[in-house]
């Protein structure tokens, strides 16, 4: 915002702001009206304009008002109506004059007061009447308000006044001569053109920088009504050394912008000469020439041009989109200059083909620096040639350990699923980053079928963090397989595993792949004669992604003498509790039988935080009797009181009972409030 | 439209998810001193235009970039003259920073490479066309015109005199918008049928009469090409709820998001063909442009950009929504919203808002250099700002109104009658 605090109106107009654009008007209200008008000077003398507005709207689809509202402004200006009335009246008419209210008009462009605002209402008048009049006037008006019925004129693109035109270019008036040229100019006639070629030889100074903006617009027009070779004569003028730089780059910029084949020669020029400015704008706007000439000329360009020249024109070329200039481009890769080599890595993605992504691999482990590591991997990603992604995988055995990576993640991100089996054996790679890169890169690209390989790759690995990556992948694949014969696959390998590094991954894989099968496997490892399988298996039970472990995890939290163990069953159970699928019955049932079997006042409390969660008046009672444990009472209390905030229709005499209890508590003063605010809003009164 | 995987999305969206949004390659090597400075030959001689509270704020970002070299400023006011000079010589330690008030006096200085202008509405447009005719650069504030012809005519002159310009739309270069457009043009929100841009409402001001003119302001070059009034305190300060000075927040404000649009949809070289309102002119308002408005702007192909101007300045934003979800921009603290809201964890976050245009002003001196195109180039900006201008057009003449982007011409002669209008000599287009 650039404007300053302004003064805002008062109520009174606020509440008159119900006039709807569509209010309807009569031809008597509009001649009031417009009578209101005649006084007009802002807050001096105000007057409804804001109404007047609206009679437009109301009007422009109703000729008869139309034309009366047109009369009665035409009266106002034949009046003596204020300056600020006429002034307003020939703004409206700039939308809705017609040819009735010209001969007014014209009697105002005669006036130097009231030119301007004739003007105004004439500039986009679409009657030839208006241009009539305007061409009348200059012969007949001061110089000062013949400047303003040129320009009108000009904008008006009117060719009826060339002839009237000419002779000002001679002007002894500046204002008036450089008006003249402008409109000549915006004109762009031949004759017009003609006449500001012949003023600009002989002019000097500011007119002649004038005749040459005209002269630009007449070579427009001849441009855009088919006449390139016209056009380009003018821009060969004005390209000439002599001229100054800008008018030069002028030119260059609008023979470029012909698309005419002959331009070719201004660009030609523009490369060879040792003008910095006009080499850039010839390479910019290469691209508004077709062809492989363009293309030719551009390229050779390399051979002689600096470095930041040489990102340009690479830059350029890649803008072209024509893969025959492969060649060149690749070359520029190869450059000693890292800025040219990251504009020839940026190009080969458009132009290059399968070669140029092997030239792309081969060149990652010798980047200097991120940035030209980036570029390159990001060319690798966007190249569409054929045999790109093929190309990649082969190219992935012949780099180092980091390069390995980076390319394992741009096949995946290329979605190239026939790297699979590269990708299995690379996820074998003595080298753990690989073969978790390998890995990562086959939870996108794998599916059931590699499961057994992926599986194998897991069980055989020694690494840990492999092991755990192998888990991920496979529970990816799984997860996004049809699941049954996946989770099939793995339970038969579980049953048949001997191995316990085997078992405990493969409890882990069907922890995140929820079934019938998945629980009873996981179910039967919890008993498993091996303790580190048995661990495992309960730490996944108990991240188990289906609320039927909720009763396992009971069982195991009842019958564990392991305090740990206990801990884990009981929190997966809270989990599955608050996020799984368990109605909150079920739930109210599993929370009564672990607290019956709770032991220590942390497992007392960590029911109570799953109670908490559940809005039903048996939480409510269920947590009550724990208010007189003083080892979990604070806790309980506050279960309480969250379960009274989001459970309706409790019962009364209960919830007042626990409330007044808590309130009454002087170790739980700081839940005063909350149980006083309940207190209330259950016993109103 | 063809859903792109998040994957995808990602490795077609570039450096913006994965590290920020870098600053072009600006100058060579061969100019930078051993000190890391910019030697002064190689530097870029920039002035401002309109030196006021929004310069003000853009001209530490200027200051900032060592190839660039601040030589003088240009206002109308003499204390923001003043003020602009004050900064400049503040931050070189010298009291070199040439002062005018008169631009054209400044445009005719050889040594000066570009411009920034941060005048009002009303000289947008001339001021650029002024300074690439004298073969400066530029970077101008928005909205970029005033009428719809006046854009036309600054794209054809920019590209008449090979001229580098960047609109001051520079939201294009913040990442909460450019993470809106690349989620919304890749499909991550299904197929956009519709985007709600909401700008404030404008305010309903009391009559006011005519005032003696302050010492210091030259009225005459304030006015510049606009149609002349006496000094009105409520006019000159209020000046972007006139027509004759200004289009109201829908404009103002509405530009930008009519940029982030267009460049969400891939319309930067057309625009909607068809606009739909209601504005709310407030009878006895001294102010001409409606209090709240809403415009629907449709495209050819049935998308729908909806204009709003209501409430509170703080209130605005621009919400793209496809039939697989939406995702938001609130303007005022930057925050991005979505839903599904998965689709946030892909944005990378800079810090930096619309209100830190340094990426912008970069990517201007790199093409001042490059000779290429930027970011928000005239062409993409008229269109923008087109729409706002054909939405008031529609709310001025109550009646619905069918575009022709390609011909720039309504179906309908009272609206093409506005999409030009004169200005006070001695300017012209």
């Amino acid at each position: 915002m650039k404007t300053k605090p302004i003064r805002i109106a008062c109520a009174v107009i606020l509440l008159s702001a119900c006039a709807a654009a569509a209010q309807p008007f009569t031809a008597d209200q509009i001649t009031e009206t417009l009578k209101q008008l005649r006084t007009y000077d802002y807050a001096v003398a105000p007057a409804p304009v804001n109404t007047i507005e609206n009679m437009i709207r109301f009007v422009l689809d109703k000729p008869e008002l139309r034309a009366v509202l047109e009369d009665q402004m035409i009266a106002l200006l034949e009046s003596d109506a204020a300056f600020r009335a006429k002034q307003y009246v020939c703004h409206q008419l700039w939308i809705i004059g017609t040819d009735k209210s010209l001969p007014v008009l014209e009697k105002m462009l005669l006036k130097k007061d009231t030119a301007e605002i004739a003007c105004f209402a004439l500039r986009t008048h679409p009657s030839e009447g208006a241009g009539r009049i305007l061409r009348a006037a200059i012969a007949r008006v001061d110089d000062e308000t013949k400047v303003r019925l040129i320009n009108i004129l000009g904008d008006r693109q009117d060719a009826a006044a060339v002839d009237q035109l000419m002779p000002l270019l001679k002007s002894g008036n500046p204002a008036v001569a450089e008006a003249a040229a402008i409109s000549l100019g915006t004109i762009g006639t031949d004759k017009s053109a003609a006449a500001i070629a012949a003023a600009r030889n002989k002019a000097t100074g500011p007119m002649r920088t004038v005749l040459t903006r005209a002269w630009l617009r007449c070579a427009e027009q001849f441009a855009e009504t088919d006449r390139p070779q016209d056009a380009l004569a003018v821009y060969k003028h004005l390209f000439a050394p002599s001229e100054p730089l800008f008018v030069r780059r002028s030119a260059l910029v609008s023979a470029l912008n012909t698309g005419d084949p002959a331009a070719i020669a201004f660009l030609d020029a523009a490369l060879s000469q040792n003008v910095p400015v006009l080499r850039a704008a010839a390479i910019a706007n290469s691209h508004l020439l077709e062809g492989p000439r363009v293309t030719r000329r551009l390229a050779s360009a390399l051979d002689t041009a600096d470095a930041e020249t040489q990102v340009l024109v690479i830059e350029a070329l890649a803008r072209r989109n024509d893969r025959a200039v492969k060649g060149t481009v690749t070359t520029a890769a190869g450059s000693p200059h890292a800025d040219v080599r990251i504009a020839a890595y940026n190009a080969l993605a458009t132009v290059g083909d399968a070669s140029s992504a092997a030239l792309l691999c081969a060149a990652l482990p010798k980047a200097n620096t991120t940035t030209e590591t980036e570029t390159i991997l990001a060319a690798l990603r966007r190249m569409h040639a054929k045999d790109v992604d093929r190309t990649i995988t082969d190219q992935i055995a012949n780099t180092d350990a980091g390069g390995k990576v980076q390319l394992i993640a741009v096949i995946s991100d290329r979605r190239y699923r026939p790297a699979a089996p590269t990708l299995l054996a690379l996820a074998r790679d003595e080298n753990t980053e690989v073969a978790k890169a390998g890995l990562k890169a086959l939870a996108v690209l794998a599916t059931a079928a590699e499961l057994p390989a992926l599986i194998d790759i897991m069980t055989e690995c020694t690494d840990d963090a492999v092991r755990d990556e192998a888990v991920r992948t496979i529970t990816a694949v799984a997860q996004a397989s049809d699941t049954t014969p996946a989770i099939e696959a793995i339970a038969k390998r579980l049953d048949a595993s001997t191995s316990t590094p085997e078992q405990i991954a493969l409890v882990k894989v069907l922890s995140a792949l929820p079934s019938a099968t998945s629980l009873e496997r996981l179910e039967a490892a919890v008993n498993s004669p091996d303790p580190q399988v048995w661990d495992a298996a309960i730490r996944a039970l108990a991240q188990y992604h289906g609320a039927d472990a909720a009763s396992p995890l009971l069982e195991i939290f009842k019958t564990a003498t392991d305090p740990t163990y206990r801990a884990i069953a009981l929190r997966g159970l809270i989990r599955l509790c608050k996020t799984a699928d368990v109605p909150a019955p079920k739930a109210l049932t599993f929370y009564t039988d672990a607290l019956a079997s709770s032991t220590t006042p942390a497992e007392k409390i960590l029911i109570l935080s799953g109670l908490a969660q559940i809005a039903h008046p048996d939480a409510f009672k269920l947590g009550i009797p724990l208010l007189d444990d003083e080892t979990v009472k604070t806790e309980a209390a506050l279960a309480l009181l969250t379960i009274a905030e989001t459970t309706p229709g409790l019962d009364r005499q209960t919830l007042a009972a626990a409330l007044k209890k808590i309130s009454a508590d002087n170790a739980l003063k700081q839940l005063a409030p909350r149980a006083t605010t309940l207190l209330n809003t259950a016993n109103p009164n | 439209m063809k859903r792109m995987k998040r994957r995808t999305f990602l490795k077609n969206a570039g450096g913006l998810f994965t590290g920020g949004m870098a600053l072009p390659h600006i100058i060579a090597a061969s100019a930078i001193g051993g000190d890391g400075a910019v030697a002064p030959s190689e530097r870029i001689t920039l002035a401002t235009i309109g030196h006021g509270p929004r310069c003000r704020e853009v001209t530490p970002h200027l200051l900032l970039f060592n190839e660039l070299q601040l030589i003088a400023v240009c206002d109308a006011q003499r204390d923001r003259l003043l003020a602009g000079k004050a900064q400049v010589d503040e931050h070189y330690g010298n009291k070199n920073c040439a002062v005018y008030g008169d631009f054209r006096e400044m445009l005719a200085r050889d040594d000066l490479d570009a411009v920034y202008i941060a005048t009002g509405d009303r000289w947008h447009s001339l001021a650029s066309i002024m300074a690439a005719r004298a073969g400066k650069d530029v970077y101008s504030e928005k909205p970029m015109s005033l009428t719809i012809e006046e854009g036309r005519a600054l794209v054809d002159t920019m590209k008449r005199f090979g001229t580098v310009y960047q609109c001051g739309h520079q939201r294009r270069s913040v990442d909460s918008y450019r993470f809106q457009t690349d989620v919304a043009k890749g499909g991550l929100i299904g197929k956009v049928h519709t985007i709600i841009a909401q700008n404030w409402e404008n305010p309903v001001i009391g009559p006011e009469g005519p005032a003696p003119v302050p010492a210091g302001i030259d009225y005459e070059m304030w006015m510049g090409p606009t149609p002349c009034h006496p000094f009105v305190p409520a006019r000159f300060y209020g000046w972007n709820y006139f027509w004759d000075t200004g289009g109201g927040t829908i404009i103002a404000m509405g530009c930008h998001y009519t940029d982030i649009a267009q460049w969400g949809l891939d319309t930067d070289d057309t625009g909607p063909v068809h606009y739909q309102g209601t504005g709310e002119f407030v009878p006895g308002n001294f102010a001409d442009v409606p209090k709240t408005a809403e415009v629907t702007c449709t495209y050819a192909d049935g998308r729908k950009l909806i204009l709003l101007s209501r409430n509170q300045f703080a209130d605005r934003f621009i919400r793209f929504i496809g039939d697989e979800g939406w995702i938001q921009v609130d303007d005022e603290t930057n925050v991005v919203t979505a839903q599904p809201a998965s689709i946030l964890k892909l944005r990378q976050i800079s810090a930096k808002s619309w209100a830190n245009p340094a990426g912008h002003i970069g990517d201007f001196l790199h093409c001042i250099k490059t000779r290429q195109e930027t970011i928000c180039s005239p062409e993409k900006s008229h269109r923008a700002t087109t729409i706002g201008h054909a939405a008031n057009i529609c709310l001025r003449l109550g009646k619905n109104l069918t575009w022709d982007p390609k011909t720039e011409r309504f179906d309908d002669a009272d609206a093409n009658r506005m999409i030009s209008r004169a200005m006070r000599p001695p300017w012209r287009l």
